[in-house]
């Protein structure tokens, strides 16, 4: 075999063997079916046997809810209990170090109801009748124990369960931490007015994210680094209670956390009730959290000796310039087998009285004190600091101020808003390009059609941007109540639509607003546009009646504001006169006797053009009144409008135009079909005139011609 | 093209501008043709058939309910409209409304007009919503003859303190309730200038029987002229507009005093406010609640509630904490006083009496 050979041969053995691994791997995970690693819900971990333990005689069960879940349990329609498996809450390690899983329930008030053990791997009580029997006894005893207060008579002890005494304090905290967290979740927490730190609150954290988290913080020296620290601080050849040994070998591990947090706390010290090494201190009292690693560990031995007060000599808590040192009455050890994992050889919590001015929110360290002595024979203590900051996670914040309603409909209507922005950006175009778009007769056709289109249904029936009377009248009036500025703003189409109505109110006219951007408007012209279709007969009063149908709408104006000003009751029936809410709001989905006013305007508009906005509505009689105002005439026109032609005053739909061929802004919807005819070279006399006369003089018919100079409306000269 | 009727607005024809060429305009007829006459007729039918298509295309209306807390006790809106977003709009913009009158009324907010006005015994410029409530207020109590009086929250506070610390006690003492009493005293409370003022120290008011339904009315008021026209105002007092959808009058129940979890029986309104007060609301313990008769110090206990149906949910909240601390006795006179309301009584033995007999 070639040495190629070989290797592909060997390269396969090791990808087989590989293989072979990862197979067995996989077949590890999936065989690993035990109870704790595939739980069933724990609705159906509730059978008759376990429920007759845990709240006997309950009469109904509730859904699973809440994080961690727990099921209610019902008297009538009163929550009497919550039944929880602490294998779902805290996951709770036992002395085998595989999680047991106990269903036991807590009244509302915070009283244990029952326990029953479901599952569990204890090696001391596993097959061991009486102690099976044992720690029944020792779960159910706990019926009636509170959770705050401790416990009743009749309560055994956790040495009752003979030989496996770690196993019933372990599965005893393990329910007590358990309610105390379903309690919290079910019986919500009281609101905080100022940032409080979250003693009670709990969630499983893993091992590593404690320290990614910053929960815990970590110090790890070798003995080459205590060796350089020495050297630095001119101690060199110092002697150590402990040696060095090698360079790259562990000299000391210290971890620190904040241990009166039991989010923290629980997370760390597996297999106990952590309140319980803090109970009988009044509240406020901290804990400091220490464990410790290595051949130098932070714990020392000074504490066990009289002489030097029993007191701890390798460590300190500094915060600010206050410091604490600890004895060993402030001292709760945690054994080897209490941590999670084992991971800490020596562990302990701290306590600090409360009031002594240590503040769990603000930053801390650990003096993790080198001992010694130095070359010189004097004795010194080299402090390494280890750095400590609360994460916020543990911080309870009081709730931010509320966000006020009308933020929310800005934010949800963003979609909405940005369509209309859109759209008005299009009619500020169409306005700066009519010049332009007029010359087209049938793309400015297209164009405005559509316009209207979308104006009706985006506008007016999907998005519900119809500006209305009431608006005007409650922005006018806005100095005179105090309204609340969210009750301006709820409604973010219509303060944009108010907005732009304004502008081009002061700029061009009313017009851009009625003929443009109101829906109903825009309905009344599309229908228009059909009954031109269908050739329906077209009625307009004559100039002189039109002029006193024309203050129909100052008077409805004068009518709906006055009203407002009236009653309630008054205002909302003279706001009626708009069919709006009936015919773009509501979609027509109202009342027959409004329904039936707003298909009377539309028939009446089929035979005259605008009927409704010409003569009768309030908000276009406001807007007209104020139209007196605007700063620019947009319109174009020639000496020769009104006299001798009278083109535009025909086509203008609304008839706005005087028989002096004046327009009439507080008229004109600025439907621009007046400039159409002015620019169109085939119907604007003046224009038809100057066409032929050019086509003369060149000696050919039909040759398009350039419009002539625009004159403004104001020069009233002769066209050159 | 248009055709125009009226030749006053035709083109005239003229030598220099010759009628445009290409499109002629149509010669007015004189008078309608048959042909024309039917297109009027069938056009005029077409509208409403085409909204009548178009109400059963588009979207179909639904209550669209709001609940919450308004003024520490349970509150909702619900409005009947086919339009969601316009509906949360609307609610929202309510909402901020109701916010605003909170920070005049609430008790519960340390810088609302009414804390105050309460801890300072004065207010320099009150809000038009204050003067007119408190200002409603008065004249309830005037009409009452003092059985409706703002200034019992002297009353409220000893009750409170004393079974904060008495869960079980039988009530304060006569000493203490006669002390309290002093400051119970509507005529105390100065109207007349551009500042509020209590005209004796010590006095303190709450508008909790009348505010409320100041707010469902304000509430109410903005959501018929927002255009809704089927709706259910609950801000701690019930109004609605309009009928029920469905096109029968609303149904309401109403609680049974002895059994607040139980509805004794239903009334059926059109448009109308309800408002209810009893004792049951607010227990104390024993026979103390929050309704006070400021005439005695003690609970008002001569009814166990008293229901008021009429147009205005400000004036039915008054009336009925008014009824509820008078009496029966009293009930007439004030129901007289103000027309259109009428009362539905729970005396204490479970028995109802309606106001003006039925």
């Amino acid at each position: 075999m070639n040495p190629r050979g070989q290797w592909l041969g060997r390269c396969g053995r090791v990808l087989a063997l590989a293989c072979g691994f990862a197979a067995l791997a996989t077949i590890g995970e999936a065989a690993d079916t035990r109870h704790a690693f595939n739980p069933p819900p724990l609705a159906d971990r509730l059978t008759p046997e376990v429920m007759a333990a845990v709240y006997p005689g309950a009469e109904r069960l509730g859904e699973v809810e809440g994080q961690p879940p727990s099921i209610a349990v019902y008297q009538g329609d009163e929550i009497v209990a919550f039944v929880f498996s602490t294998l779902d809450v805290v996951r709770a390690p036992g002395f085998s170090s595989y999680p047991f899983d106990i269903i036991a329930g807590v009244t509302p008030t915070g009283e244990i109801t029952g326990a029953f053990v479901i599952d569990h791997d204890e090696p001391h009580i596993r097959s061991d009748r009486r102690r099976e029997g044992q720690l029944a006894e020792f779960l159910s005893s706990h019926g009636g124990y509170s959770i705050e207060k401790g416990g009743n008579v009749g309560l055994i002890r956790p040495d009752f369960v003979a030989g496996a005494t770690v196993s019933a304090r372990s599965m005893r905290a393990a329910i007590l931490d358990s309610a105390r967290f379903v309690l919290r979740v079910r019986l919500g927490i009281e609101p905080v007015t100022e940032p409080t730190l979250d003693r009670d609150g709990f969630w499983p954290i893993p091992w590593q994210a404690l320290f990614d988290n910053g929960d815990l913080a970590k110090l790890t020296l070798t003995g080459g680094e205590v060796a350089a620290l020495l050297d630095e601080n001119g101690l060199t050849g110092s002697t150590l209670p402990r040696n060095l040994a090698g360079p790259e070998d562990l000299y000391s591990e210290v971890y620190v956390g904040l241990g009166s947090v039991m989010a923290i706390s629980r997370n760390v010290i597996a297999a106990l009730f952590a309140q319980e090494l803090i109970a009988g201190r009044p509240p406020g009292t901290e804990a400091i959290l220490v464990g410790s690693n290595g051949r130098y560990d932070v714990f020392g031995q000074a504490y066990n000796r009289s002489a030097e007060g029993y007191r701890f000599d390798r460590f300190a808590v500094v915060q600010g310039d206050r410091s604490w040192t600890f004895t060993r009455d402030d001292y709760r050890r945690l054994g080897v087998n209490m941590i999670q994992g084992g991971r800490m050889q020596y562990a302990g919590l701290f306590l600090i009285p409360a009031g002594s001015g240590f503040d769990p929110l603000q930053p801390w360290r650990l003096d993790f004190f080198i001992n010694g002595t130095s070359p010189t024979g004097a004795a010194f203590s080299l402090p390494v600091p280890i750095e400590y900051v609360l994460p916020e996670s543990h911080v309870l914040m009081p709730p931010p101020p509320p966000v006020p309603a009308y933020v929310e409909a800005w934010t949800d209507a963003r979609t909405d808003i940005a369509i209309l922005v859109a759209t008005l950006i299009v009619l500020t175009l169409i306005f700066i390009f009519q010049g332009t778009l007029a010359r087209h007769r049938k793309v400015f056709n297209f164009v405005r059609t559509s316009f209207l289109l979308f104006t009706l249904v985006w506008l007016g029936w999907t998005a519900g941007g119809q500006l209305s009377t009431i608006h005007l009248i409650n922005y006018a009036t806005a100095p005179l109540h105090d309204f609340d500025v969210g009750f301006y703003l709820s409604e973010p189409l219509i303060v944009i639509i108010a907005g732009y109505t304004l502008v081009s109110l002061i700029v061009i006219g009313r017009g851009v607003f009625c003929g443009w951007l109101c829906p109903f408007g825009a309905l009344q012209e599309l229908l228009a546009k059909v009954a031109r279709f269908f050739r329906l007969p077209q009625w307009n009063p004559t100039e002189a009646v039109q002029k006193r149908l024309w203050v129909g709408k100052y008077a409805a104006a004068v009518i709906v504001i006055g009203a407002t000003f009236a009653t309630p009751e008054l205002a909302s029936a003279a706001e009626e006169v708009e069919p709006f809410k009936t015919a773009i709001t509501s979609m027509f989905a109202r009342g027959w006797p409004f329904v039936l006013y707003a298909i009377g305007l539309l028939a009446f508009g089929l035979f005259t053009e605008r009927a409704y906005c010409r003569f009768l509505c309030p908000l276009g009689g406001t807007l007209a009144a104020l139209d007196r105002l605007h700063l620019v005439d947009v319109l174009k026109r020639r000496p020769e409008c009104g006299s001798p032609c009278r083109l535009c005053e025909n086509s203008c739909p609304v008839k706005a135009i005087e028989s002096s061929g004046r327009i009439k802004m507080a008229e004109c919807f600025q439907c621009l079909d007046c400039q159409v005819e002015y620019y169109d070279d085939h119907r604007c006399p003046p224009l038809v005139k100057t066409r032929k006369q050019l086509a003369r003089a060149l000696g050919t018919r039909g040759t398009p011609i350039r419009v002539p100079p625009l004159v403004p409306a104001a020069a009233r000269g002769s066209l050159a | 093209m248009t055709v125009v009727l009226d030749t006053r607005f035709r083109a005239a024809p003229s030598a220099e501008a010759p009628a445009p060429e290409d499109h002629a305009v149509a010669k007015p007829k004189p008078g309608f043709s048959r042909r024309q006459a039917l297109k009027v007729v069938a056009a005029a039918a077409a509208v409403p058939a085409a909204i009548v298509a178009f109400r059963n295309f588009a979207p179909q209306p639904t209550f669209h309910t709001w609940n919450g807390i308004v003024l520490g006790g349970d509150a909702s809106l619900s409005l009947w409209h086919p339009d969601e977003t316009y509906a949360r709009q609307i609610i929202a913009k309510m909402l901020s409304e109701v916010g605003r009158l909170e920070r005049s009324f609430s008790l519960f907010q340390p810088d609302s007009e009414i804390s105050r006005l309460n801890a300072d015994g004065r207010l320099a410029s009150a809000s038009g919503d204050f003067r007119a409530v408190l200002g409603a207020s008065l004249r309830m109590a005037e009409e009452s003859a003092g059985a409706f009086d703002p200034t019992v929250q002297a009353l409220w506070d000893l009750n409170a303190d004393y079974f904060r610390t008495h869960p079980d006690g039988a009530g304060p003492e006569a000493g203490a309730v006669a002390e309290a009493l002093r400051h119970v005293r509507y005529d105390a409370i100065d109207l007349s200038a551009r500042e509020v003022a209590f005209a004796v120290p010590g006095v303190a008011i709450t508008l909790n029987a009348i505010a409320q339904g100041y707010i469902t009315d304000r509430v109410t008021d903005l959501l018929r002229t927002e255009g809704f026209d089927h709706v259910v105002v609950e801000l701690g007092e019930m109004r609605t507009l309009g009928l029920h959808p469905e096109g029968r009058l609303w149904r309401i129940g109403l609680k049974n005093p002895a059994d607040p979890a139980q509805l004794s029986r239903t009334v059926e309104i059109a448009e109308a406010a309800v408002s209810v007060s009893g004792g049951y609301g607010t227990p104390f313990g024993g026979e103390n609640h929050h309704i006070f008769d400021p005439r005695t110090g003690g609970s008002a206990n001569t009814l166990l509630d008293a229901t008021v149906i009429g147009p205005r949910a400000t004036l039915a909240d008054a009336l009925s904490t008014a009824i509820c601390v008078s009496g029966e006795a009293g009930c007439a006179a004030l129901l007289a006083a103000n027309p259109g309301y009428r009362a539905i009584l729970t005396r204490p033995d479970g028995t109802t009496a309606e106001f003006p007999a039925a």
